[in-house]
């Protein structure tokens, strides 16, 4: 410990696994926008930038001192801020582009707010020294941690500070892709780096984990109700993020780290990929009442498992995991009875696969019952309103949620008269300028 | 003034409509409007929406000082004409004015606003269309749906700063006849029928691409004219946006509506003239255009006709696609010896469908219906199991954890091939149909297409040559597909006639109408792939001479053709063939760029030729037409799916912004895969993305409309036009120009 010796970067488990897969995924998007800017003068410019973000990320990742996880933490901003505004024509562009330096602004103060106070607590101004001073004082900063988390929240894109995630679409798709599968995970990285500290943060944990749930929970209804491939894999990011910080919450630190892992390279796939014509649909629920006695049976069982194998009940994962195995049982008409006990078995055999190989990289932090158990009852709440939205399409009340949800609860036009004001339209961009000289000469 | 609705009907019927993108074909967007002339319709687009049908002045003046016009067909001052500084009237609706008259900004632009409201409700209505259907009102659903949407919505009036906003929709009549009743009693009954016209179509062109989307809704290619009451309804939507803007403006602010209502009055008064006026200033941009193509026709010159000497029996015969891809291939063909190459619409005249288990298709032009459904056979469609897995990531409720679950799994993907559309389109098993139920319906289109492509006799070999575009994560590859064929991969129908061909009992039936096949005559199928230009089996594998004159000529095309860059900037095969599994690639090949010519002429008139791709080649000897209804079903049919070619291509270059799909790499797909947004913004587009007609540098389609060349007597030729109402006022509207091609191969352009 102590200030004078800087350990500029730390390598371990966890950021040895995030840089390759940053390397991966580096590799895929870069080759793709190669290719896909062939022909175009802005070619060197894209790739310029997005392999500036991307070097800043791994410099991110493996940072240990403030100073330079803070500078590379605002390389990476600056970076996306000249790929998100590729089409600076775009007018659309240019307002997510507003919205977004809003929330990445203020991401930053707190992160060095936050930082501030962990130096003040530990005088040590590097990651490594903050844990360390924790395991040999046993003691919390809660301020440091409430400001951090609100600062992993707000540069994970949740609501109410979501809408220039979605607004992005407006620039090249490799560009979303880089931000869905990477960039916007940051967050959790963040919080994954404090780990240790945030199991003993009881209010912090209380903070993020209701917002994270309130925020997944609405997301993910969001995105069932929107019409465009690519908004709705953008509310699906926003979702799954929420949920990424909810297992923070609740302490399943190895889970969240799968989840970061298994997000970014599907969401990656999914966006490279949506050029290709498929159909998009949810899956409908056919019979509600055999469906619901599907959905008792697995959570029962479900959670017996995780009790013998675990020692204890995980109650929102256990629901989580019950709805596919339930969904997948109400689609038996399309495979055969045998057929999908046995994809069901499967299905559950690589999910405790997956978290057992993920528990190898990272440690646990203290479960978290009280909120696991309100977490598990709002999934709960939320998925029997959305059953019976889907069955009553007729009905008056389920058609006024389904508009209010396409429309993204109307939080979003707030945050455009904010962005709106700050940045006016200028002048000289009045579209009708030029038209109504014409106008006037003639 | 009952017959507001009338004229809101006319203009809704004057919208063409748009496939969506499995089964996208070219259309021209100026369709319903060839009844007038080219120059006439250009003004009105221009003055209602500022939208271009003719190319900029910079762009002749740039060609006139390169040598690319024609001098003797412009005026002496051409060059200072086209200098001249422009500045043209233009028609503002509502929303435009308000936003020109407004401060605006620190809020968003109402015309923005209105059209991404209303171009996201048609998604909603799209996507959703259960929560949308009123069983009593069939008809009022669209508009009904958008009335509950936005009464319901508590975002516009914050978004656009005006808090009495929604009070005006509590206000609007719950009936779309009704609207337009009040519209015209309470609004709009002082103004002329003209202005009121342009006013209409002004708004339809505001979301020209649902308009053209719920076009297709109902689209019955044996009435156009009806099943107008989507559009209808769209455009009654778009016209209550207006009114609400009105009224609230009245109430508002009695500035503001002074000026709203006075440039109004003003502008609908001097309509006719203005739109007049901006006639009058293209017509110097019409001469050059004209100069523009007679200086490229004036490049081809056809070979002029031999003496009939006695032909040879044809060792090999391939009939092709009339596409212009076909005319390097076929070239390179002809050139060999023994071998001869025909041109045909390539869906072969087969009136069928294909089912198969991922749904139904068409397999034939836009223009026709399917009547015989086609199978195929013992397929077992790998990964239903998969994709039924898989589309638990897309649904609410399991996506959470399935992503934990999948997720890895899927990533793999992002470092696998993508081969996904090769493998599917190359089977070579027999395709299921019922022969027997259908047979005198097959035997007809047979019969029909081996007498238009007046075949003397068959060779020992003859292949029919479908054509398909194998690349991936493209939405927009239909149109790079087999127009013919419905934007599909013509591998179905060139099976379909191989199949029957081989049949004997098919070729007693043709004997029986005077077709008569040799015995040792066997047919094949094949599959021209257009990105790499490889001729793939799709029957049995080819006889060893026929594959390998398919390679040389497949080779000789490569050497001289000009392809989009590859990876390595070589087009040797194994380059090319990597772009057909680039899931990055956005030019996989120019597809029908630079069209130019149809030639409805025997093909010895062009074998000779270097037409450089820029043709549609069909066979046609006039000899064997005395009464011309050949040359009129040509002209009919495979001639108006050339033109609607040509004019996709030509108005995604004039007007890239509004008429073409914009930057691909901005595409996201949209509700069911009716088309594709640019970004989230604004309404749907139509046409041809920026990416397929320009290469970084120049625009790779030279601007021109077709030029039909025919080798026929005028006689014949007018005959024929007479016969086909829908292509004569192409002719005479100068949609595109006809010309007779005389023995010494002197062309004479037919006017009416």
């Amino acid at each position: 410990m102590g200030a004078t010796t800087l350990n500029w970067i730390q390598i371990d488990e966890l950021r040895v696994t995030l840089v390759v897969m940053v390397a991966l995924l580096s590799w895929v998007v870069l080759r793709y926008t190669w290719r896909n800017f062939a022909l175009e003068p802005s070619r060197p410019r894209a790739m310029g930038w997005m392999l500036g973000c991307l070097v800043s990320v791994v410099v991110t990742l493996v940072a240990n001192h403030f100073i330079l996880f803070l500078l590379s933490w605002i390389s990476i901003s600056v970076c996306l801020h000249r790929l998100l505004l590729f089409y600076p024509e775009r007018a659309r562009a240019v307002l997510a582009t507003h919205k977004r330096m809003i929330t990445a602004r203020l991401t930053e103060v707190l992160l060095v707010v936050s930082f501030i106070q962990f130096y003040l607590w530990s005088g040590d101004a590097t990651i490594t020294g903050t844990l360390a001073h924790y395991y040999s004082t046993n003691t919390v900063p809660t301020g440091a941690m409430l400001t951090l988390v609100i600062a992993a929240l707000l540069s994970c894109a949740q609501m109410p500070f979501h809408g220039w995630l979605m607004q992005v679409v407006e620039s090249p798709t490799s560009v979303s892709s880089l931000l869905h599968a990477g960039i916007v995970n940051l967050g959790g990285f963040l919080l994954l780096s404090f780990a240790p500290l945030l199991t003993e943060a009881e209010s912090a944990r209380w903070l993020l984990g209701i917002l994270s749930a309130v925020s997944c929970g609405l997301a993910i209804l969001i995105m069932s109700t929107r019409i465009s491939i690519k908004i709705r894999l953008a509310w699906s990011t926003c979702a799954q993020m929420g949920l990424m910080l909810l297992e923070i919450a609740l302490g399943y630190y190895s889970l969240a780290l799968l989840h970061l892992v298994a997000h970014s390279l599907y969401k990656a796939y999914a966006f490279l990929s949506s050029g290709t014509v498929r159909p998009i649909h949810n899956v409908l629920v056919r019979n509600s009442w055999i469906t619901l006695a599907w959905f008792i049976f697995s959570l029962v069982l479900i959670n017996l498992a995780l009790w013998l194998s675990f020692g204890h009940f995980k109650p929102t994962a256990a629901v989580l995991l019950s709805l596919s195995i339930t969904l997948l049982m109400s689609q038996a008409h399309k495979f055969s009875w045998f057929k999908s006990v046995l994809i069901a078995v499967v299905w559950v055999a690589i999910y405790t696969g997956l978290t057992l190989s993920a528990a190898q990289l990272m440690q646990d932090g203290r479960v978290h019952i009280m909120l696991d158990l309100a977490v598990a009852a709002w999934f709960i709440v939320l998925v029997a309103l959305y059953w019976w939205l889907e069955q009553h399409v007729a009905h008056q009340v389920s058609q006024r949620w389904f508009i209010r949800l396409n429309a993204g609860l109307y939080i979003d036009e707030w945050f455009t008269r904010l962005a709106l004001w700050l940045w006016p339209r200028p002048e000289d961009r009045h579209r009708y300028e030029s038209v109504q000289e014409k106008e006037s000469a003639s | 003034m009952s017959e507001f609705i009338q004229l809101a009907r006319q203009q809704c019927a004057r919208v063409a409509p748009m496939w969506p993108l499995a089964e996208s074909i070219a259309v021209n967007p100026c369709w319903f409007f060839t009844d007038q002339p080219v120059e006439r319709v250009s003004a009105i687009w221009k003055y209602v929406s500022d939208i271009d049908l003719v190319m900029e002045r910079a762009f002749y003046r740039q060609q006139l000082q390169q040598g690319q016009l024609d001098d003797m067909l412009l005026p002496t001052d051409a060059i200072k004409q086209l200098s001249e500084p422009q500045r043209l009237p233009r028609w503002f609706n509502v929303t435009d004015i308000v936003d020109q008259l407004q401060a605006r900004q620190r809020k968003m632009l109402w015309k923005d606003e209105v059209v991404l409201q209303i171009s996201q409700f048609c998604g909603l209505h799209t996507e959703f269309p259960e929560r949308f259907v009123d069983e009593a009102q069939p008809d009022n659903g669209l508009y009904l749906g958008w009335l509950t949407v936005v009464r319901e919505d508590k975002g516009i009036a914050t978004l656009m700063g005006e808090r009495q906003l929604p009070h005006y929709f509590d206000r609007l009549p719950d009936d779309i006849s009704e609207l337009y009743q009040v519209l015209s009693d309470d609004w709009l009954q002082h103004y002329s029928e003209d202005a009121l016209n342009y006013y209409l179509f002004s708004l339809l062109i505001d979301v020209l691409g649902w308009s053209s989307a719920l076009r297709y809704r109902d689209w019955d290619p044996a009435a156009p004219h009806n099943n107008i009451e989507p559009v209808l309804s769209l455009l009654g939507i778009r016209l209550a946006w207006d009114y609400v803007l009105w009224q609230w403006a009245k109430d508002t602010s009695s500035d503001l509506f002074n000026r709203l209502s006075q440039r109004f009055a003003q502008q609908a008064a001097r309509c006719q003239r203005d739109c007049e006026r901006v006639e009058q200033s293209q017509k110097i941009l019409w001469q050059c255009q004209r100069a523009y193509e007679r200086e490229q026709l004036q490049g081809y010159r056809l070979a002029s006709k031999t003496a009939p000497d006695v032909e040879q029996r044809p060792t090999v015969q391939a009939a092709f696609c009339i596409d212009v891809r076909s005319e390097p291939l076929r070239r390179a063909l002809d050139t060999q010896s023994g071998i001869k190459s025909l041109g045909v619409a390539g869906f072969f005249g087969l009136p069928i469908g294909f089912k198969s288990q991922q749904g139904k298709r068409p397999q034939l032009p836009g223009l026709l219906n399917p009547q015989i459904w086609v199978e195929e056979k013992d397929v077992a469609l790998p990964g239903a199991t998969i994709t039924a897995i898989g589309e638990l990531l897309d649904t609410p409720t399991s996506s959470l954890n399935a992503v934990e679950v999948l997720g890895l799994a899927k990533g793999i993907g992002l470092f696998t091939a993508h081969d996904e559309v090769e493998s599917t389109d190359t089977p070579k098993a027999q395709l299921d149909v019922d022969v027997a139920a259908v047979k005198s319906e097959l035997v007809d289109a047979l019969a029909g297409t081996l007498t238009s492509l007046g075949i003397k006799q068959f060779g020992e070999c003859f292949v029919w040559v479908g054509h398909s575009s194998h690349h991936e994560n493209n939405p927009q590859r239909a149109a790079m597909n087999c127009g013919a064929c419905g934007g599909q991969s013509g591998a179905i129908n060139a099976r379909l006639m191989c199949q029957l061909l081989n049949q004997a009992d098919i070729r007693t039936a043709l004997a029986e109408r005077g077709i008569k096949i040799p015995k040792d005559t066997q047919f094949y199928a094949g599959l021209h792939e257009t990105v790499t230009d490889r001729i793939l089996p799709l029957s049995d594998e080819f006889p060893e001479y026929v594959a390998r004159a398919f390679e040389q000529a497949s080779a000789t095309v490569r050497e001289h053709k000009q392809y989009p860059q590859t990876r390595s900037g070589l087009n040797r095969l194994a380059d090319l063939f990597k772009k057909t599994r680039d899931w990055a690639e956005v030019r996989p090949e120019w597809g029908l760029a630079d069209n130019f010519m149809m030639v409805l002429a025997p093909r010895a008139r062009s074998a000779t030729v270097d037409l450089q791709g820029r043709a549609f080649l069909h066979d046609y000897d006039a000899q064997h037409d005395p009464d011309a209804s050949i040359l009129a079903a040509l002209i009919s049919a495979p001639g108006v799916v050339a033109h609607w070619i040509n004019w996709q291509y030509f108005t995604s270059v004039t007007a890239p912004a509004r008429l073409g799909s914009g930057n691909k790499l901005l595409h996201n797909r949209v509700a069911q895969n009716v088309g594709v947004f640019e970004g989230n913004s604004g309404d749907l587009r139509i046409g041809l993305s920026l990416q397929s007609v320009w290469d970084g540098e120049q625009w790779r389609h030279r601007p021109c409309r077709l030029q039909v060349i025919i080798d026929a007597s005028e006689t014949q030729i007018k005959q024929a036009l007479e016969a086909s109402p829908s292509f004569k006022p192409l002719v005479q509207n100068r949609w595109l120009f006809l010309y007779q091609l005389d023995d010494e191969g002197q062309l004479t352009e037919v006017t009416l």
